[in-house]
């Protein structure tokens, strides 16, 4: 049984480093190929580290996302496995760490807002029409449903429970439909 | 995060050079953590958990193949990789 283990393992990770290579060398087509080989074992990996499931699949994601993005910069990276581990890993723990910082984040913006100093008000006034502009360009690029989702979540600070009362969609297609929202606007913003 | 395996598990998860030591040979972290080993015997149990994971010994979370199919076709889809190749 282990030996039967130990072959397989072998065969795979003699798949993987083909497949890696190939794709380095810009055969797209191992890119799915790679995806299919690993997927499983990230998920059973970060499955361990979170019992939050819907954010253990957006870091998957991200991971393969940033792994494609990044072909051409590969070129060190000697074992996918391990690299794939390891970016996960990083990722999980730096989502972690941004919704702890987030919280921070809005009471320092809060007091920056509350400041007297006029030029700091004006400077200040301009940027968040600028930014405002920007945004409402970025969510045309939305579907009318993801533009909704993410209206209510982000601008209007709705929970996900009010959002699907609203939308009239379960809990978990609110989640996706945010995601995929914000992904879409992520790379519309690259 | 939340973690649902042991602390001193999850330490061994989220170490790069543990992770490099299980997963690539070429590593040469062999020696390291050998002393290491021979220094906290009691880690060990807690290693070998962590080896069982990353090796995927272990016994695979339930999650359906659409699932995997669906981030699949979103990642294709945000990458656009069809129309750019």
């Amino acid at each position: 049984m282990e030996q039967d283990y130990q072959t397989k393992t072998t065969l795979q990770d003699q798949k993987s480093i083909i497949l890696f290579n190939a794709f380095k060398n810009g055969d797209i087509s191992a890119f799915s190929k790679l995806y299919d080989l690993h997927v499983g074992m990230l998920y059973n990996y970060g499955y361990r580290l979170t019992n939050d499931a819907e954010l253990l699949k957006d870091c998957i994601q991200d991971v393969f996302i940033k792994i494609y993005n990044k072909r051409t910069e590969l070129e060190a990276v000697q074992n996918i496995k391990s690299y794939l581990i390891i970016s996960l890993k990083n990722k999980l723990c730096d989502e972690s760490r941004k919704r702890i910082h987030l919280s921070d984040v809005a009471v320092e913006e809060l007091d920056a807002i509350s400041s007297d100093n006029v030029e700091n008000n004006y400077l200040a006034a301009e940027k968040e029409k600028q930014n405002n502009e920007f945004i409402s360009h970025m969510l045309t690029k939305l579907s009318p449903r993801q533009r909704k989702a993410i209206e209510l979540y982000y601008i209007e600070e709705r929970k996900y429970e009010e959002i699907c009362e609203l939308l009239q969609m379960n809990y978990q297609s609110v989640r996706n439909l945010i995601h995929r929202g914000m992904l879409k606007l992520r790379s519309c913003a690259c | 995060m939340t973690n649902i395996v042991d602390k001193q598990t999850y330490e061994f998860l989220i170490n790069d050079d543990f992770i490099l030591y299980v997963i690539d040979p070429a590593s040469n972290l062999c020696g390291k953590w050998d002393n290491f080993f021979s220094l906290h015997p009691d880690q060990l149990p807690f290693a070998n958990e962590a080896k069982l994971i990353l090796e995927g010994k272990t016994n695979p979370i339930n999650i359906k193949t659409e699932d995997f199919d669906e981030m699949k076709t979103e990642i294709f889809k945000v990458c656009d990789v069809y129309s750019n190749n």
